[in-house]
């Protein structure tokens, strides 16, 4: 009996913190898709929809509790806030979705089936495994107990207190915040119920990999690698997975906008760079590295525009780009406040020096050895990809360029951080790597998808 | 060759391009499943699954039951200084220099003791057994299997 009541309430704590983040999303998602609350004027798919309003809702969650500082007053705004957006949500849905002869034929059922089996199977060891790996309860966690513990991200949350140095106070978070308020909605901390917050974060990703969803082998590859390829990275608790999983999809996304040009697929792909900022420092290169292909896709698409008109066209885009970017400036100007330095200490006349040193004492082939092992099957993979598609007379797979600009670019940044870091280059090396190329890999898979795709319907199969 | 691959013109050509493709298909699968973590990840999952459902009612249980899983992932010694810290309702604490070393110990006790924190002034300590006998000014309050909490003046 007590297995069933548990059972229902966590059903009920997912569902309704789904419902809780897709009311703040859809007040920016429809107005910038719709330009409108209840009406639709874009033919959009919902399982495009969804993703990009949890994901903007993730967003303004975090922006809430930046603005006002305490969980309490955070999740009463929110929950208001949410209450009017989903109410318009569905009156949307009711409108133009649930009577729809399209809404639910049997494809988008086995998608959303699909999509349930697989957040189903990361769901067990996300709240069956308690917290134990070492970032996860250093840093991410720990940070999330400490906000639970104030009911407050201010000072109040100890960020100063000299006893826990080790923690990254500087880093981002956003997990750590809504885990925080998902222990303080229950009332309790344990090693168990914040965890749920990474249910939060998978289901988004997994939802936009289903808009892939069709009858091939490269979707049954996408969907081998994606997640799964990140391994434990999706439940310990660590970020690393899920801002090579954010990266991926973001560039996955783009590819597509390549190709059919609906401006849902770059809002997506804009929105998930924009997310990385709130995952992980690392997040900045990555969203860098993410932007950097889209300017100049932008440019090329857009040669005869001026750029006056270029920003009178999608001035909303970019004013929403700006209000999404604002939890990011409120983080960085509080913990210039609370003086949380960043370890790397990137800038600094000492960061500089370890650059020049390194560049000249060897540390460079240890750095790219480092880096290397932890992408060569990557690189394999899309070796052996790129010389079939010249084998197909398919040698340039456009859609795949985004993927491989990124992850060039990212690689490169990652590789000026080992230069400049101020730690022991062996034990950074040692500790790191593994993780922070785990973006890499994920946008290289991504360019491997598409090139596989354009083989395959190159082969005219089906 | 390859002109033949683009515009498949008969049946026999339409099934050679798919047989290449499988070809094609079979070593990007054996790719994908020998040299990456896919595979593994499955089997962890199925197993982790499968403990899940045998222990359904513990799961969750766990899951809705405060402070649930310290005694799961914590050392021995930082369990028992935790334990020490609720009987004496202590508010900050030290540890001694050889738990300080310990690589397992500091981070440990800090993140999971919060919001009781590390005091370098602090006059409560936690020291091994062993240890106590370096602390002679202090008074020992209690011990347990492998840690004692003294009281430093």
């Amino acid at each position: 009996m007590f297995t069933v009541i548990n059972a229902i309430k966590l059903f009920i704590l997912i569902f309704s913190a789904l419902i809780f983040l897709m009311g703040q999303g859809w007040l920016v998602v429809g107005p910038i898709l719709h330009g409108n609350l209840t009406i639709k004027k874009r033919d959009t798919s919902l399982l495009q929809e969804i993703p990009l309003m949890l994901i903007c809702g993730l967003i303004i969650n975090y922006g809430i509790i930046l603005c006002l500082q305490l969980l309490l007053p955070g999740l009463v705004a929110g929950g208001v806030i949410s209450l009017f957006g989903i109410t318009c949500f569905a009156v949307y849905f009711f409108r133009y979705h649930y009577h729809a002869h399209h809404a639910f034929t049997s494809i988008s059922l086995i998608k959303c089936t699909g999509i349930f089996i697989i957040c189903l199977i990361f769901l067990g060891p996300i709240v069956a495994i308690p917290l134990c790996a070492w970032d996860a309860r250093s840093i991410w966690f720990f940070h999330a107990k400490m906000i639970y513990v104030a009911g407050s991200i201010g000072q109040s949350a100890g960020w100063q207190d000299p006893s826990i140095v080790f923690s990254h106070t500087d880093y981002p978070i956003l997990v750590p915040s809504l885990a925080a308020q998902v222990a303080y909605v229950m009332g309790f901390w344990n090693e168990y119920i914040p965890k749920i917050s990474l249910l939060f974060m998978l289901i988004p990703a997994v939802t936009w990999l289903f808009t892939f969803a069709r009858r091939s082998f490269s979707f049954i590859f996408l969907l081998f690698l994606f997640p799964f390829c990140f391994s434990e990275q999706i439940w310990n608790g660590f970020m690393d997975g899920y801002l090579a999983l954010y990266f991926s999809i973001a560039l996955l996304l783009l590819g597509r906008y390549i190709n059919s040009s609906q401006p849902i697929d770059l809002i997506s792909s804009s929105c998930c760079l924009i997310f990385l900022l709130y995952i992980k420092n690392e997040g900045a290169l990555a969203a860098l590295a993410g932007f950097i292909p889209i300017i100049l896709m932008y440019i090329f698409k857009n040669k005869s525009l001026s750029a006056k008109n270029i920003f009178l066209i999608n001035w909303k885009y970019y004013f929403a780009c700006l209000l999404a970017l604002l939890p990011f400036v409120l983080w960085s100007s509080y913990k210039q406040h609370w003086n949380l330095s960043n370890d790397l200490e990137l800038g600094t006349v000492q960061s500089i020096s370890n650059f020049i040193k390194r560049s000249t004492d060897g540390s460079a082939k240890l750095i790219f050895q480092s880096m290397y092992s932890q992408i060569k099957f990557a690189l394999l993979l899309l070796g052996f990809l790129y010389l079939d598609s010249i084998a197909w007379k398919k040698p340039f797979v456009k859609e795949s360029l985004p993927a491989l600009m990124a992850a060039s670019i990212y690689f490169l940044g990652i590789m000026a951080i080992y230069f400049l870091t101020p730690h022991d280059l062996v034990w950074h090396l040692t500790n790191s790597a593994d993780r922070v190329m785990l973006s890499f890999n994920g946008s290289v898979f991504v360019g491997s998808y598409y090139i596989l795709n354009k083989i395959e319907n190159t082969a005219n199969l089906y | 060759m390859i002109t033949e691959f683009i515009k498949p013109e008969t049946d026999k050509e339409k099934r050679k391009q798919f047989t290449y493709f499988l070809l094609l298909a079979g070593s990007v699968l054996v790719i994908v499943l020998m040299f990456t973590p896919t595979l593994i990840t499955w089997m962890f999952l199925v197993q982790s699954n499968t403990t899940t459902i045998n222990q359904l009612n513990n799961s969750l249980t766990n899951i809705f039951q405060p402070n649930a899983g310290q005694e799961q992932v914590l050392p021995f010694p930082v369990q028992q200084m935790l334990s020490l810290m609720q009987t004496y309702h202590i508010s900050s604490y030290q540890i001694s220099n050889q738990m300080d070393r310990d690589p397992n110990i500091p981070q440990r006790i800090i993140e999971s003791a919060w919001p009781r924190r590390m005091d370098r002034k602090s006059p409560y300590l936690f020291c091994l057994l062993e240890e106590i006998k370096s602390y002679p000014n202090c008074t020992v309050i209690d011990q347990r299997e492998a840690v004692a909490l003294v009281y430093c003046h």
